[in-house]
C-alpha cells in the first residue's frame, strides 16, 4: 500500500528531542528524511546518557532517546561552516519538499541556511521552525528544553492536588507535544502547496504546542476568567469521576459525567446498595456537599477486593464508564494497546528483538509503518552525495580530505 | 490570504470534546464544518452547567464555545429516512465525515463508512474513540479521565510515592482531537496525490501514547520508564523548580550543567558553590544533589521572582523560565506576541479572549476568531442554499420533526 508521504523528501537540521521526533512522525508515514548532522558530534541526542532519571547511551543497551525520535531516518554529516557544505545544503533543498530546524532564532540566518537563503533554492520549500516560545516577543530567542515548555504553559499546576507545589510530568511530553504540532503544520502546509502552489514558513513552539493540548482551560481562563481547580480526589465533587485504590494498591479510575444515570447500579455492584437513597447522597448537588462522607465510603468498598475483582464486578454490573489506572510499564502488556498497534514488535537490525511505539493515527488505504532504525553517525553521507547530487567518489573524497563531510 | 483547507467541507457529527475540537482545528484552518446535531437536546456539550470546578451555570458556556467555534449547526433526527437522506445528500458534497460516537451507533443508524462511501467514494471517514476500533476494550465508551488514566500518564505526574494524580483541563480529549485533525489532513493530502478516500481513527489511549512517546520507548528498548522525579533530590540542580520569597517559582533546564555551573552560581550570589571540589562534575552533584538543592531553595526563597528573573537574564546565558499558571497565561507576553491567545469581539459576548492557532503558516495561516453557532442556526441555510430544498420542503421537514 502507499504511505501517504511517499515520495516526499525532508531536510531534517534538528537536535535533541522536539525537532526530531516532527521528522520521524513525517517519516513514519513515507516521508524520506535526510538528517543533517554536524560533523563533530552530531546530533547531542546520540550522546546523551540520562535524562531525568532513565538512564539512555548506558554501555550495554541502546540509546533507546536517540532510536525513539529519529527511526527511518537518514543521516548526512556536513561541517555547516565551510561554503562547500552549504552548497550541498542548497543542492538538496532544491530537490526537497521540507526542511525542519528547530535552533535558536538567528543561528540558521547566520549560517546562510535560514528561510531566505534555501527559498532562492527553492520557492515551493516548506520551511519549519521549532522553537520555545515562538518566532515573536520578548523570549523568542530563548533556549528551551521540554521542562521549560511544562512550567510557562501553566499544566505544573493544573497537575496534581490544591496544596500542591507546581509538579513535574516525567517523559518529555512538552517536546512531545512540539513535534506533534509542527507535523501538523508542515503536513497543513504540504496540502497547501498541493491545492494553492505556495511554499511557506511553518512554525510552532513548547508554549503554543502545550497551550493547544490545554486549549479548553486557556479558553476557561481567557472567557470566563477562571480556570479548572485542581481537584482534591478525596473530596472530588463527583463520587463517579474520581480514582480509587483497590485492595491490592492497583487502581480503577471512573469517568461518568452522567451521573443519575448510574448511580443506582453503581452503588449496587459496589455492595453498598442503602446508599442509593441516603439522603445525604441522593442527589448530584448533595453528594457534591457531602464529597468527603461520599468519597470515603467508597474507598472503603474498593479497598476490600482486588481490582480484577472489581473491574470483573463493573463489567458485569452496568454500562459503566471506568478503566485501569496504567503505569507507563504496564502499556506494552494492555491487550488494547497490541489489539491496535499503539505498540508494535520490531525486529530491529542492530538491537534485535525488541518493541516500538506505534503509529498512533490508523488510515485504512495508506497506513503509516513505525518500524524502521535510526541510522549510524553518517551512515548515509556517501551515498545521498554520489546517489541524490551526482557527486562522484573522487569528490567525496577530497569532501572528507576537507573536512567538509 | 488564502487558508489551507479553504473548499473542503466537513461534516461533525461529534459531541463533547475530543471530536468537536477535531473539527474545530480543521475550521481554524479554513474548513467549512457543519455540525449535526441530534434534532432535541443537541450536542450535550452545550448543556454543561460545570466541569473540573469552573462552572458556566448562566454565563458563558465557554466549553461549547472553544470546542465549536467556526461552526454551522444542522439539527436533524436521525432515526427519521428522511433525516438519513439530508445526511447522505451532504455526504456526496463534502470531504472529510467525522464522529465520535460508540462503536456500532453509527452503523445503526446509517452512517457508517460502507454506507456513506457509497455517497461519496473519495470520502475521508474520521472516527474516535476511547481505546481504538480493535480489542477487547473498542467498543467502551470513554471520557477525558479515562484517557488520562489508561495511557499512565497519571503515574508520571508528580513525585515518588505519591497516588496516581489527574491533571486538570481536558488534556486527554484535547490530544485525541489534535492526533484525529492530523489523521484527516493527512488522509487530505494522500487524496490529492493519490486519489483515494478512506478511514481514519485515532483514540484516546492511542494519543495519549503518542504524546509519550519518548517515555513508552524507553520502557520498551530498555525495559524501564522514566521515574517521577523527587524535587528535593533531582540529581541535576539545574533541571529542577524552586520557589521563591514571593512564592512565585521558576523552572530551571540546563541539560548540559557543567557549561553553566560555576556561572550560575555566581548569578545566584553563592559564587563559593561554584568552586566547591566537591561538586565539580555532573556525577558530583547528583551525588551531593540533596545538599546543592537546599542551599539553592534557601537562596532561591531570599527574593521575590521578578528579581531572580532579572538576576538570570543579566547573569549569563541559562535557560529557565517562570512556572505559570493557566491564570497567568493570557497576560503572559509572550503568548500575546504569538498569538496564542487572541483578542476576539465577539458577536454576542463583546469583547473576549480566545485560544489562538499554535501553528503559524506564513503564507496560509488559520483564524481563531469566530463563534460557535447557536442550535440549529444554519439548518435552513445549509437544506435551501447547499442542498436545493424549497421553502416547502424545510416546513414540511419542520412539521414532521425531521429537521
Amino acid at each position: 500500500m502507499k504511505r501517504p508521504l511517499d515520495g516526499v523528501r525532508i531536510l531534517d537540521w534538528t537536535i535533541w528531542q522536539q525537532g526530531p521526533v516532527s521528522t520521524m512522525m513525517l517519516a513514519d508515514l513515507g516521508a524520506e528524511v535526510i538528517k543533517l548532522e554536524e560533523r563533530v558530534g552530531g546530533d547531542p541526542g546520540r550522546g546523551v546518557m540520562s535524562i531525568a532519571g532513565a538512564m539512555v547511551g548506558a554501555s550495554s543497551g541502546p540509546n533507546f532517546y536517540f532510536e525513539a525520535n529519529n527511526r527511518h531516518k537518514q543521516s548526512i554529516t556536513l561541517d555547516l561552516k565551510k561554503p562547500e557544505a552549504k552548497e550541498i545544503v542548497y543542492k538538496l533543498a532544491e530537490k526537497s519538499d521540507v526542511f525542519v530546524q528547530n535552533f535558536r532564532q538567528g543561528v540558521a540566518g547566520k549560517l546562510g541556511i535560514g528561510y531566505q537563503d534555501l527559498k532562492k533554492c527553492n520557492p515551493n520549500l516548506i520551511y519549519a521552525n521549532a522553537t520555545g516560545y515562538g518566532p515573536l516577543g520578548p523570549d523568542s530567542a530563548e533556549p528551551s528544553f521540554d521542562y521549560m515548555g511544562l512550567a510557562r504553559s501553566g499544566i505544573m499546576n493544573a497537575a496534581g492536588e490544591p496544596d500542591m507545589d507546581p509538579l513535574s510530568i516525567a517523559g518529555g511530553i512538552a517536546d512531545q507535544m512540539g513535534a506533534i504540532m509542527l507535523a501538523f503544520g508542515v503536513m497543513s502546509a504540504l496540502l497547501a502547496r498541493n491545492t494553492h502552489g505556495i511554499g511557506q514558513e511553518v512554525d510552532i513552539s513548547h508554549l503554543g504546542s502545550m497551550t493547544a493540548l490545554q486549549g479548553l482551560n486557556v479558553a476557561c481562563r481567557a472567557m470566563l476568567e477562571k480556570e479548572f481547580r485542581r481537584i482534591p480526589r478525596s473530596e472530588a465533587p463527583s463520587p463517579l469521576w474520581n480514582h480509587y485504590k483497590c485492595g491490592d494498591g492497583k487502581w480503577i479510575c471512573l469517568a461518568m459525567p452522567q451521573q443519575d444515570r448510574y448511580w443506582p447500579d453503581f452503588c449496587t455492584v459496589m455492595g453498598v446498595p442503602e446508599v442509593e437513597k441516603d439522603t445525604r447522597f441522593d442527589t448530584m448537588a448533595k453528594r457534591a456537599e457531602n464529597a468527603k462522607e461520599m468519597i470515603a465510603i467508597f474507598d472503603t468498598a474498593f479497598a476490600s477486593q482486588p481490582r480484577d475483582a472489581w473491574m470483573k464486578a463493573l463489567k458485569e454490573g452496568g454500562d459503566f464508564i471506568y478503566t485501569v489506572v496504567n503505569e507507563i510499564a504496564d502499556l506494552p502488556n494492555d491487550e488494547q494497546m497490541i489489539a491496535n498497534e499503539y505498540i508494535v514488535d520490531y525486529d530491529h537490525p542492530r538491537i534485535g528483538k525488541t518493541k516500538v511505539v506505534g503509529v498512533p493515527i490508523r488510515l485504512s488505504e495508506t497506513p503509516g509503518d513505525p518500524k524502521g532504525m535510526a541510522p549510524e553517525f553518517g551512515e548515509h553521507t556517501e551515498l545521498i552525495l554520489t546517489e541524490l547530487l551526482g557527486y562522484s567518489w573522487e569528490k567525496v573524497a577530497e569532501l572528507r580530505e576537507a573536512e567538509v563531510i | 490570504m488564502v487558508m489551507p483547507l479553504e473548499g473542503i467541507r466537513v461534516l461533525d457529527w461529534t459531541i463533547w470534546q475530543q471530536g468537536p475540537v477535531s473539527t474545530m482545528m480543521l475550521g481554524d484552518l479554513g474548513a467549512d464544518v457543519i455540525k449535526l446535531e441530534e434534532r432535541i437536546g443537541g450536542d450535550p456539550g452545550r448543556g454543561i452547567m460545570s466541569i473540573g470546578g469552573a462552572s458556566t451555570g448562566d454565563q458563558r458556556n465557554y466549553y461549547f464555545e472553544a470546542n465549536n467555534r467556526h461552526k454551522k449547526s444542522l439539527t436533524l433526527n436521525l432515526k427519521k429516512p428522511e433525516a438519513r437522506e439530508i445526511v447522505y445528500k451532504l455526504v456526496a458534497q463534502s470531504d472529510v465525515f467525522v464522529q465520535n460516537f460508540r462503536k456500532g451507533v453509527a452503523g445503526r443508524l446509517g452512517l457508517d463508512y460502507e454506507t456513506l462511501s457509497k455517497h461519496n467514494p473519495k470520502l475521508i471517514y474520521a472516527t474516535a474513540s476511547g481505546y481504538g476500533p480493535f480489542g477487547p476494550d473498542s467498543g467502551e465508551p470513554s471520557f477525558d479521565y479515562m484517557g488520562l488514566a489508561r495511557s499512565g500518564i497519571m503515574n508520571a505526574v508528580g513525585e515518588p510515592d505519591m497516588e496516581p494524580l489527574s491533571i486538570a483541563g481536558g488534556i486527554a480529549d484535547q490530544m485525541g482531537a489534535i492526533m484525529l485533525a492530523y489523521g484527516i489532513i493527512t488522509a487530505l493530502l494522500a487524496r490529492e496525490r493519490f486519489g483515494m478516500g478512506q478511514e481514519v481513527d485515532t483514540s484516546h489511549l492511542g494519543s495519549m501514547t503518542a504524546l509519550q512517546g519518548l517515555n513508552v520507548s524507553s520502557r520498551l528498548t530498555m525495559g524501564k520508564e522514566f521515574r517521577r522525579a523527587d524535587r528535593t533530590k533531582a540529581p541535576n540542580p539545574l533541571w529542577n523548580h524552586y520557589k521563591c520569597g514571593d512564592d512565585k517559582w521558576i523552572c530551571l533546564a540546563m541539560l548540559q550543567s557543567d557549561r553553566y555551573w560555576p556561572d550560575f552560581c555566581t548569578a545566584m550570589g553563592i559564587a563559593e558553590l561554584g568552586t566547591d571540589s566537591r561538586f565539580g562534575s555532573i556525577r558530583e552533584r547528583a551525588k551531593g544533589a540533596k545538599e546543592i538543592i537546599s542551599v539553592f531553595d534557601k537562596q532561591f526563597a531570599s527574593k521575590p521572582r521578578d528579581e531572580w528573573m532579572q538576576i538570570l537574564k543579566n547573569g549569563g546565558d541559562f535557560i529557565y523560565t517562570v512556572v505559570n499558571s493557566i491564570n497567568e497565561l493570557p497576560d503572559d507576553p509572550q503568548m500575546i506576541a504569538n498569538d496564542y491567545v487572541v483578542d476576539y469581539d465577539h458577536p454576542v459576548w463583546g469583547p473576549s479572549k480566545v485560544v489562538g492557532v499554535p501553528v503559524r503558516l506564513s503564507k496560509t495561516p488559520g483564524s481563531a476568531k469566530a463563534p460557535a453557532p447557536e442550535f440549529g442556526e444554519h439548518t435552513e441555510q445549509i437544506l435551501i442554499d447547499t442542498l436545493g430544498y424549497s421553502w416547502e420542503d424545510i416546513g414540511r421537514l419542520k412539521e414532521e420533526e425531521v429537521i
